[in-house]
Parts: C-alpha cells; structure tokens; sequence
C-alpha cells in the first residue's frame, strides 16, 4: 500500500470506531441476549475496544516513519 | 491483619515516600543516562494514564452501579482519539515541540498571534474549571479513608474527631506539600519533568494491579461472570443498557474526547512531556489497552457489590468495601493504595500543569508589566520569582477544590463532578480543533467563543452543581433568574427534554463553535496571527520551521542578560557556547542572527510561555516582531523603490532627449564636414586652375629657345597674373577663415560711414568709367557714426560696387549708391539695372565659393559677398540682398547707428534692445 493509502486507511478506521460506538450503530446490539452469561451490549463494547487496540497497534507499525530522527527538547538537556 | 485508620494513613504516607524517592532516582537517572528506561514509550504511556483517576478507581464502579454500560464512555472517547492520533495528536506534538509550547494556554496563545489575553483567559478558566475535579479526588480519598475508619473495629484511632471536611482539608494541605516538593524543585527550560514522570507511572502500574486485584478478586467471590450477572438480573437490577445509548452517551463520549485533549494534566503529559515523537505511536495502541484493562471489572464489582452489599451502600466505595466486608484486609490495603495513586497522581500532575500556567500567563507577564524598563528586576532572580510563583498556585488550586468540595458536600456521586469540569475544559476545544486545522480563525473571536462557551457552562453546569448546598441556586434552576423561565440553567431557551449533562454540552459547544466560526468571518488576523497560523499549519512542511517571526538584531549581552536569567547561569552560557561554536566566533564579539534570536525565543518560551518570551524579547531586539512600524516601513521601502523607478525614468526621458539633440547635433557635424569636404575641394579647384596655367606657360619658356620676344613677354605676363590671381584668393580664404574663427584682431570704432562709401566709390571710379557704368549717389545720409572699422567697411562696399559693375549685364550699365538713416539705423544700398539675380540662387549667393551663372565667366573665387557678410555682422549689422530679380539687383548693409548719451558715455543701439 502507498503511504497515501495508509494514512486513508487510518482515518476510516479512526471514522470506523467512532461510528461504532455512536448511535445508531451501538443501539443494533442492545437486545436482551447473553452470550456467554454476559449482556450482549457489553461483550459488544468490549469486543469492540479491543478490536480497536489490535486495529491501533496495526496502525501504528505500518503508518509512515517520519518523526523527526532527533528530538531537541528530549536530549539535550536533564 | 488488622486494619486501621491510623495504619492506612502510615501506609499512605510511607507511599508518598516511596513515590518521592522514585521521583528523585528517576531526575538522576535521566540526568545521567539521557533516553535510559524512564524515555521509553512505556513509560510515557503509563504517564498518560494519569487520565484515570480515583474518578475511574472509585467513581466509574459507582457510575456503572447507577448507570451501567455508561461508565465506558469516558474511556471510549479518549481511546478514538488515540486510534486516531495520527491526525490530530500527532500534529498536537509536533507542532509543540516546534514551537517550545509549554500548556494549553500557550498553545492557543502561541497559534493566536501570541495573544497575552487569550492565555490569561484560558488559564483562569481552566483553575476554575479544574477545581470540581479536584475537589473529586479530596472526595475519593477522604471517603476511602472514611470507609475504612468506619468499618475497622478499633474504631476510628487518630481520626477521632476529625470530620469529614477537616480531613479533606488535611488531605488538601497534605497534597499541596507534596505537590510542591515534587514539582517546583526547578524550573526546566521544556517543563520536563522526568522524576515526576516516573513516580506517575508506578503509580500506573499500582492502580491498575490494584484494580484488577480486586475484580479477580470479586470474579473469584462471584464464581464467575455468568454467575454475577444471573443474580444481578435475579435480584432485579437492569443488566441490559435499555436506556444507556441516549443524549447522554453521546454527550460523555463527546466530553471524555475532548478532555483527553484539552484537559491540562493530559496536555502536560501527552504533548509537553513527550520526548519523542515516536512514543505517540506506542501509546496510541497501549493506552486504550491500559484503559480497556482498566475497564474490564467494573460492571462484575459493581453488580457483585450491588448483589452483596447492603443497601445504601455508597457504591463508589465497592472497590474498597467488597474487600473490607470479606475480610480481606490485605487488599482493601492494596485497593486503597490503588485509589490513593489515582488520586494523588492525578492531583499532582494537574497542579503543576496549573501552576505552570498561571506563572507563566499571569504571573511572568504582570512582572513584565511592572518593570517596563528592561523587563527584568534588578537583582531579581527571575527563576526564584516563577518557583515562588508556582508554588503559590499550587496552593490556590487545591484551596479552590477544596472549596468546591466544601459547598458541594451534600452530593455523593463522583463521576458528575468530573463530568462539570470535562464540559468546563472541553470548552477549548473547538479554538484548538481551529488551531490545527482552520488558517482564518483569528484571535479576537477565539477569546470571544472560549468566553461564550464558558459563560454558558458556569451558568448551565457549574452553577447548578451548587444547588444541594444553596437554596437560591434551587430556586434559580427552578425558575429561572427573576422569574425569567427561558434562562433556566437546565432549560435554556425553553429546551426541556434532553438530559442536564447534554443540555449543557449542547448549548455551550453550540454557541462556542458557532461565536468562533461566525467571529473568525467577520474579523481580521493580525500580522503576526497570520504568521503564526501558517506555522501551525505548515508545521509538517520543511520550511515551516525556518520561518522567524521575530526579526531584527540584538546585543548578544542583552540577550544573554535574559537568557541567564530565565534558564539560569549553565544552560544560558551552553546555549551561547554552541552558537559561538557555529559562528566560528568569539563569544564576546557573537552578533547574534535572526535564527538565534528564535532559537533563544523558543527556549524562553519552553520557561515562561510564547507570549511572555515574545514579549521579553521584544524589548531588547530592535525591529521587534513584524509591528505595524516594520509593516510601514515596507511600505515605505516600497514606495522608495515606485519613486526611484520614476526617477530612472524622468532621466532616460532626459538621456532621450539628450540623444536627440546629440542627433541634431550630429546632423550638423556631418552637414559641417560635407561643406569643409566641398570647400576643400573648391579651394583645390581654384587653386590647381592658375596653378594649371602657372606650369603650362612655364613649361613652354624651358622649352622653347625660340619663342619670340613678344610671345614670351605674354606669357610671362600671364603667368604673373595667375600669380596675383593665385596669391588673391590664398588671402582670401585665409581672411575669411580667420573671421569665422574669430582670430583676427578687430576693433570697432565711431567712425562717420558716409566717409567709407566716399572711399569706396573713388577706388571704383577706376574701374566704372573703364566698363562705361554710371554710378550715381541718389540719395545720402549725411555724417552717420556707427561702431566699424572704417577700411574693413569700406573693402565690403567696394566688393558690392565691383560686382555690381562687373555682373552687370546691362547695355548702358548704371549703378545707384545711395545711404540713408531709418530711425536708428544706418543704410546703405548699391542697386543696379543688371540682369539681377535669378530667384533659384538667391540662397546660395552668399556661400563660399558660390559664383552663379554670370560669374563662371569671370575671375573670382566666389569669396567675395561671404567675406563681406562676415565683416559686416562682427560689425552688428547685417548685409542682405533686396531687391526682386527683375529689376537688377541691390544690396543692403544696416547697421546701428551710436547713439550719444547725456552724460557723454557711448553706446550702441542694437535694434529691439
């Protein structure tokens, strides 16, 4: 993929998770149902989160390396 | 183990001790081994998560007891900002590490034309914002030790007469030493502070393994997740969120993003204590981690303790209290170290990022004011005054909380006072989002929205969080001020029907987006705005960091003077060091450039703020920032460059007309050496013609023996002849080109012209009466003076009555010499009845060399009438031919005739003089 196409990827996956946890989307898993003897909407929510942190990790290995290679304020001074 | 009061407290103090020490090795440890274990993106990450406080600790168990799913809200929100870091979070580091931002305040300063006003308001407004929150956690650890003291059987030990409100204010005084010994020790020139950094993420650590002790701890009691939420359902609470996803979770969710970002303490360690870029990157995965982690035992210990506990059971407590009633002493210990942690943590962290504030847009900024001279109080250290300065603030922070916590003591719940200070900050965001992202947002309506969205939030939020403690405040939100039902804190603009919390985020973020946008159209960015806001923008570009606002030059004592001052002795004199080093100069004679002086700025700016290093600066750099004056003086520089461009032009205009006349001028060169080449040539001509004759009759008496006497008397004869001929014209032409270069000496002086005409006619007597021609005098002046030179005066008459006589024609010749006086004039004229003067060559007569048509026959150079002409004007008279071609010709000489003055003096009358 082309740096373009990641940082967009990036950003639909950030859109993504928003819309995920706004109405009206989080409101399609709020039915009384348990899976695993816990409520849906939480496993939902929690499945969610952590999809995100493994989506995050993602990102940040592959999103474009181009932090300064040397930060001044970090080293040179206690 | 027996727990009590007095052991928690001991506990409690023997952890801040703990936390001190960790604070101190890790100052030294960084000090020594720069980018050791405490700069990894570990440690920054566990930094971050000071966001969880004992609001998260406490507060979410009791969130979720009252209102389930609703809890995870406030940890969603910040976890899509940092899914999302690449485009705002990213750009928030940057662009501070560019720009040696310091706060909140500075940023919004810094991006809006390094307004001084802006920072102050931002920074009260976040103190007052922040004092709920901190008024929270006073709350969390005053109740955790409450709870501990009420259930311990030994009763409540050294606590023995201390009410809840006198232990708050002890927990306030306590945290307030605390605070100062860790955060004001020194004033770092990036407000770094590694030693404290580490203690937060030990804390992390603790708050988190305390946190999940007690939910395996309470899965473990519960005999797992299926079995908590079966009895849950059994004893008939709502485990399914039937009315979570409202305006309320949207509204959290909106509130907990924003104050990831706007927050003061989560900017500190997010933004001003990152030291590289690339730790983002790490926390953007693990602090959602750290979070989801957190999160994941909430709801199982808050039902389990809804399901176990008696009621009226402050579920806030369940994290202490389930271990409490099991007897678990150790982990209630354990949980309430957990909770302190969270608490202190936080407590810490917000005030020194206050502190940082208050002393740098108001503190720094009033000194500055006050010593208008250089800007600095003389023996004054500056470094002690910011120190003294913070740790003044600190105290102010926390009396405040504690205040807020005084007045509002009647209310239990803890996550709706955090809530009242995420909507109070979240006010920044939009001048924020506008910051990054929005090139024409200018400073006036930043102030003017920030102000809105305040006044709105003190009025639909703070306000109302009083009303338990003030039965006016009741009475106000009842019915609104003097009885007007549409200012209703709660109701505003008769908005009934969505819950207070949304109410109040609605309205304020509402009005503040709308005054920003609206207000940023309608007015105008400063110069230095404008500079200021492509930098933000362009911050990912590589120019953008070479761009320096503030120009002009500086004595490098001056500057270092400050430097010393505001970053002390050691850094000032590494800093001039360096640039001595790269100037291949000496440190005395250093002439500091303009990418120095913004260095040195940024420096400054990482002590004491954008605005007040601007502002120090400018005092002693001339030139200052881009000011109207420099705008002027472009302008000026300008217009100087539009007047010497037509200055250029009058003189090529000049130089134009220069070249014309040079042209004329040239014209005449050449017509001038055309006629030198012509004369030249006719002197030639008329020399070679005698000197023809000269030879060819020479030749002939070498030659011939036997000429006869009378043959060779004729040739001789001739040959004289030519040589006089010859001889004549040679003076001639020396005679006139003397006159005409003015050489020959000349004199004018009263003479009677009449006398010169008398001379003149005698001489040709001779030659009249040989060609039979009459001459007659018609008509005669009498005694005339004009200034002359009587001979020269006469050989041009007698020039006029020899051709007169000569080129006659006529079969009975007659000539006319008559002189007469017009008015100051005198006038002579020779007139005769010859063939005259064709009028083709009228023009020409008086050129040299010029003989007409009559005179081809005779002898002559032609030299005659220009010599004449020549005589008669350095005589200031003028010689001219009169007559028409029928009637022979005539010639006239006028000239000015003297005029005696009274007094005897002479002068002469020049005609129009």
């Amino acid at each position: 993929m082309t740096r373009r196409k990641i940082i967009a990827a990036a950003l639909v996956f950030a859109i993504f998770g928003v819309l995920a946890v706004f109405p009206p989307l989080v409101v399609l898993f709020r039915y009384d149902f348990r899976v695993f003897g816990v409520p849906v909407e939480n496993l939902y929510i929690f499945a969610l989160w952590t999809l995100l942190v493994i989506g995050a990790r993602l990102f940040s290995q592959i999103l474009p390396h181009d932090e300064p290679t040397r930060v001044k304020r970090g080293d040179d001074a206690p | 183990m027996t727990l009590t009061a007095d052991l928690v407290i001991a506990t409690a103090v023997a952890y801040v001790g703990l936390l001190f020490l960790v604070a101190y090795l890790g100052d030294r440890a960084t000090r020594d081994r720069p980018g050791g274990f405490l700069r990894s993106p570990f440690v920054y990450t566990l930094s971050i998560s000071v966001y969880c406080t004992s609001w998260t600790f406490y507060g979410a168990v009791g969130s979720a007891a009252r209102s389930g799913l609703e809890f995870a809200t406030i940890y969603l929100g910040p976890t899509l900002v940092f899914v999302g870091w690449w485009f705002i979070l990213r750009r928030l580091v940057r662009i501070s590490h560019d720009q040696r931002i310091t706060s909140i305040a500075d940023l919004l300063s810094s991006r809006f034309g390094k307004s001084s006003r802006l920072a102050v308001l931002v920074t009260v407004l976040a103190v007052i914002a922040i004092a709920p929150y901190i008024a929270l956690q006073l709350k969390a650890v005053t109740s955790s030790i409450e709870a501990i003291a009420g259930s311990s059987i030994f009763g409540r030990g050294s606590l023995e007469g201390w009410g809840e409100v006198g232990m708050a204010l002890g927990v306030a005084a306590g945290m307030a030493l605390f605070t100062i010994l860790f955060g004001t020790r020194n004033v770092d020139a990036k407000e770094q502070h590694h030693g404290v950094v580490a203690a937060i993420a030990l804390e992390a650590i603790v708050k988190l393994t305390a946190l999940v002790a007690v939910g395996m701890f309470v899965l473990y009691s519960g005999g797992g997740l299926d079995a908590i939420f079966t009895r849950a359902e059994e004893a008939g609470l709502d485990i399914h969120a039937s009315e979570t996803f409202g305006d309320r979770w949207v509204a959290t969710l909106l509130l907990a993003a924003a104050a990831i970002i706007c927050l003061p303490r989560q900017f500190q360690v997010t933004v001003v204590e990152n030291s590289d870029e690339s730790h983002l990157r790490t926390a953007s995965w693990a602090f959602p981690g750290y979070m989801l982690l957190m999160s994941l035992f909430i709801i199982p210990i808050a039902l389990y303790g809804l399901t176990t506990m008696p009621a009226g059971s402050n579920p806030d407590m369940f994290t202490l209290t389930l271990p409490l009633a099991a007897g678990q002493d150790g982990l209630a210990l354990f949980a309430f170290i957990g909770g302190f942690s969270s608490a202190t943590s936080m407590i810490i962290l917000e005030s020194i990022a206050l502190s940082i504030m208050v002393s740098n847009h108001i503190v720094v900024p009033v000194m500055l004011r006050l010593t208008a001279g250089d800007g600095i109080g003389e023996g004054q250290s500056v470094r002690r005054l910011i120190l003294n300065a913070r740790r003044l603030s600190i105290i102010l922070i926390l009396f405040l909380g504690f205040g807020y916590f005084y007045l509002t003591r009647g209310s239990d719940a803890l996550a709706p006072i955090g809530l009242i200070s995420f909507t109070g900050v979240a006010q920044f965001l939009p001048a924020i989002l506008a910051a990054l992202f929005w090139r024409d947002a200018s400073t006036r309506a930043a102030i003017a929205a920030i102000s809105v969205g305040f006044l709105v939030w003190l009025w639909s939020s703070f306000m109302p969080s009083f009303a338990s403690s003030s039965p006016m405040v009741a009475q106000i939100m009842a019915e609104g001020p003097f009885g007007i039902a549409w200012m209703r804190p709660q109701a505003l603009f008769g908005l009934i029907g969505l819950e207070p919390l949304a109410h109040a985020v609605f309205w304020s973020l509402f009005l503040n987006t709308s005054v920003l946008v609206v207000g940023s159209l309608v007015t105008n960015q400063s110069a230095l705005e404008h500079v200021q806001a492509a930098l933000f923008l362009n911050v990912f570009s590589k120019s953008a960091s070479e761009t320096n606002p503030l120009r002009g030059s500086a004595e490098a004592d001056d500057l270092f003077l400050i430097a010393r001052r505001v970053l002390g002795h050691e850094r000032a004199v590494t800093i001039f060091s360096e640039e001595a080093k790269q100037a291949r100069m000496a440190w005395t004679s250093l002439e500091p450039s303009s990418a120095f002086i913004h260095r040195l700025e940024r420096e400054l700016a990482g002590s004491i703020g954008a605005a007040s290093a601007h502002v120090m600066l400018s005092k002693v750099v001339t030139g200052s920032a881009i000011s109207l004056e420099e705008v002027m003086q472009m302008a000026d520089e300008t217009q100087q460059a539009i007047e010497y461009s037509q200055e250029l032009e009058r003189t090529s205009s000049q130089l134009r007309a220069t070249a014309e006349k040079l042209e004329v001028a040239n014209q005449q060169l050449r017509r001038v050496d055309q006629q030198k080449d012509e004369f030249l040539s006719q002197v030639s001509h008329e020399v070679r013609t005698p000197m023809t004759a000269i030879r060819a009759f020479s030749e002939i008496l070498l030659s011939e023996d036997d000429l006869d006497a009378n043959a060779r008397q004729r040739f001789m004869a001739t040959i004289h002849k030519e040589s006089l001929r010859l001889t004549s014209l040679l003076d001639e032409i020396l005679d006139l080109s003397a006159l005409e270069r003015g050489e020959r000496s000349w004199e004018n002086r009263p003479v009677n012209a009449e006398e010169s005409v008398d001379q003149a006619l005698q001489v040709c007597d001779a030659l009249a009466r040989h060609s039979q021609t009459v001459v007659q005098t018609s008509q005669r002046a009498g005694r005339s003076i004009v200034l002359a030179d009587s001979d020269r005066l006469s050989q041009v008459l007698i020039n006029l009555i020899s051709n007169a006589i000569k080129y006659n024609g006529a079969t009975s010749p007659e000539i006319d010499v008559r002189s007469r006086v017009d008015g100051t004039n005198y006038i002579v004229e020779v007139a005769d009845n010859g063939v005259g003067i064709p009028a083709q060559e009228r023009d020409r007569i008086f050129d040299k060399f010029y003989r007409g048509r009559l005179g081809e026959a005779f002898a002559g150079a032609g030299l005659g009438l220009p010599i004449s002409r020549e005589i008669v004007t350095r005589m200031n008279g003028n010689l001219e031919l009169v007559s028409d071609g029928a009637n022979g010709a005539c010639f006239r000489i006028t000239l000015p005739m003297l005029v005696q003055k009274r007094r005897g003096r002479t002068s002469i009358a020049v005609p129009g003089v």
